[in-house]
């Protein structure tokens, strides 16, 4: 009798051993969230489930937009708008010394302090008028990183001077972001994920497939098309085009990147650049500055290892530098 | 006219079970890796989009067309329809879609489950 | 051969009949809960309109057939069934003609005529599923191809053994 017993137990346990050698299904988790005043989504392929992780995520970039945000009341950057001489947070200091450094390195083409030009040209907008000489110099005087003031943690601005670091905070933001996410990928088993804020795009880890990442660079022309992609196994992809943000005035369109020399939306001939880089503040930062300069000077820049750049010409050329592995 | 079957008779179905299967494979052999759900609902003439999401989003969802609820999965890069309250429950039998261009319809709630941007880019900056 | 009108209306109409028939058993069983494929039909009323186009005349093959879809539509279906119907109906139609010299010299019987008929009876309907839903509907084509083909190859061997009945029937003298 006992025999019997015995070989069924055994039958059974051959029969159920299949189940055991399934291996771990991957996960997709994707989630979407409005924040910075921009679409963000998150994408994270895991073997388990990601959840506690994403909303991490989220709250880490609420917190990041309560001292970065112009518009939030009692920020770090909405006090010094109003003329606050303010104990910055660690954050804002860092967001602050990359801003700084890209504006020196670009000679002023990016610069924080255009914040006041652009709230001038929302103006324009609701007055349907472009905006004049007086207003325009008036505003001009106001710009320039040398107005802004940094000792020891704190914080001031010259008089009427207003920053905006939106231009940057993206980049920091998602650099953050992926900073946590890589913390825990272990806990979590998470193989590969994806960012996008707001257009601003950062790859990592491994792609199911092993290949590297694909990301696309959307057509100035069309926004549900690509011109071409990029492709990176890990890293950031910024993108400054003359399509995202823009004003109009009596029937004609006003881009939102402003050169700060001149006070009018940039024209460098460029329609889009996207900047390739392994950091996101800088790759934020630099494609702002890449678009106000325009090609030539640009390239005076380039240094192959520390950013690759694609530029989509106003005249429909496309430039790349030599290290950008972009497929059209 | 002849009334005994023939070789060609023998052919023209081989051919025509051929043809269904090539046809069957194509998706799979070129077919490029969807990117994309869009699920649209016909009222009246005109169709609707109501739900649009990324493949790689792990969801269950629930859709009403024509007083016939569905139930459609999308799963570990698959799309399938789990429940249905139509009769034949035919698009509960079509099998789980994954490639662009693929689709799963269910005629009598006017339902069509879509999926789409194949490009091949995995992300879109800009 | 042309027969006389009179032979030609009443046999049409008798066909005619039998097609309809067959669509309202193929409306009343559910065929789809033993085989729940889209697009499964028994293709029954086929038999009539074949018949029809290779013993009488292929016009009044086509008035059968589209008596039969505009009927059937009216009685048992919906706006949307009669333009599968329809669309079905014309491609199947078109395929007599391909089959109907070959059926003369004797290379094949009315198997093979019935499943071309059938195979594009059903690339008809997703014609027009793609006119309705979008080119997703292309997915469906292999199946109803597929599914096509055994049904087909029944009516065709029906066929077979009705079609010489008929012939005798209908040049019987004194009818």
């Amino acid at each position: 009798m006992r025999k019997i017993y015995r070989k069924i137990a055994f039958c059974l346990m051959l029969a159920l051993l299949p189940l055991f050698s399934c291996a771990p299904k991957d996960t997709y988790q994707t989630k979407y969230i409005f924040a910075m005043d921009t679409d963000v989504s998150i994408h994270i392929s895991a073997t388990s489930d990601v959840s506690e992780l994403i909303s991490e995520c989220e709250s880490l970039i609420y917190s990041i937009e309560n001292k970065l945000s112009k518009t939030r009341t009692g920020s770090d950057v909405y006090r010094l708008n109003k003329g606050e001489r303010v104990s910055c947070d660690a954050v804002t200091l860092a967001v602050l010394e990359t801003a700084k450094k890209v504006y020196l390195l670009s000679g002023g083409a990016f610069d924080p302090t255009v914040s006041g030009l652009s709230d001038m040209w929302d103006e324009c907008e609701s007055a349907n008028a472009l905006p004049s000489a007086e207003r325009l110099d008036g505003e001009l005087s106001r710009v320039g990183f040398e107005r802004v003031h940094i000792e020891n943690g704190e914080v001031w601005l010259d008089t009427g001077t207003k920053i905006d670091l939106g231009g940057v905070g993206k980049g920091y933001a998602e650099t953050a972001v992926a900073a946590l996410i890589k913390e825990n990928a272990q806990a979590y088993g998470v193989r590969g994920y994806m960012l996008d804020f707001g257009g601003m795009v950062g790859v990592f880890g491994e792609k199911a497939g092993g290949d590297d990442y694909r990301v696309g660079l959307r057509d100035p022309d069309d926004s549900g098309k690509n011109l071409g992609r990029v492709e990176l196994s890990e890293g950031y992809v910024s993108v400054s085009g003359d399509y995202e943000r823009y004003v109009t005035v009596d029937g004609e369109k006003y881009h939102h990147i402003i050169d700060p020399k001149t006070g009018y939306p940039a024209n460098s001939s460029v329609r889009s650049v996207a900047v390739i880089c392994d950091d996101g503040a800088t790759a934020d930062a630099l494609s702002t500055a890449f678009f106000v300069m325009g090609y030539e000077r640009s390239m005076e820049f380039y240094e192959a290892g520390r950013f690759e750049a694609v530029f989509f010409m106003s005249n429909g050329e496309i430039k790349t530098t030599d290290g950008a592995k972009y497929i059209k | 006219m002849r009334t005994r079957p023939t070789v060609l008779d023998l052919i023209i179905i081989i051919a025509v079970v051929l043809l269904a299967l090539a046809l069957f494979l194509l998706p799979f052999l070129i077919g490029n890796e969807g990117k994309e759900v869009s699920v649209t609902a016909k009222s009246g003439g005109a169709s609707v989009a109501i739900y649009e999401g990324a493949l790689t989003e792990n969801k269950r969802l629930e859709f009403e067309n024509n007083g016939i609820k569905l139930t459609v999965v999308i799963e570990d890069g698959e799309v399938y329809v789990a429940e249905s309250s139509c009769d034949d429950r035919v698009c509960v039998h079509s099998g789980k879609i994954s490639l662009s261009g693929q689709s799963i319809i269910c005629a009598p709630a006017g339902i069509v489950i879509n999926i789409g941007g194949g490009d091949g880019d995995d992300i879109s900056a800009g | 051969m042309t027969y006389p009108q009179g032979k030609r209306v009443a046999y049409s109409a008798a066909m005619l009949l039998a097609a309809l028939a067959f669509s309202y058993i193929e409306a009343i069983v559910p065929i789809s809960l033993l085989i729940p494929l889209p697009g499964i039909k028994l293709g029954l009323a086929n038999l009539a309109v074949m018949l029809t186009f290779f013993t009488i005349s292929k016009y009044d093959a086509a008035l059968v057939s589209f008596a039969r879809i505009a009927l059937s539509a009216l009685l048992f279906g919906s706006p949307i069934s009669f333009l599968f119907s329809l669309s079905g109906g014309m491609l199947s139609y078109a395929s007599m003609f391909l089959s109907m010299p070959i059926l003369k010299r004797g290379k094949m019987s009315f198997i093979g005529a019935s499943v071309l008929s059938s195979a594009l009876h059903g690339a008809g309907q997703i014609f027009a599923a793609i006119l309705i839903y979008g080119t997703g509907a292309l997915s469906y084509l292999p199946v109803i191809l597929l599914c096509g083909v055994p049904f087909g190859a029944l009516t065709g061997w029906i066929l077979n053994i009705l079609y010489p009945k008929t012939e005798k029937i209908i040049n019987a003298k004194n009818i």
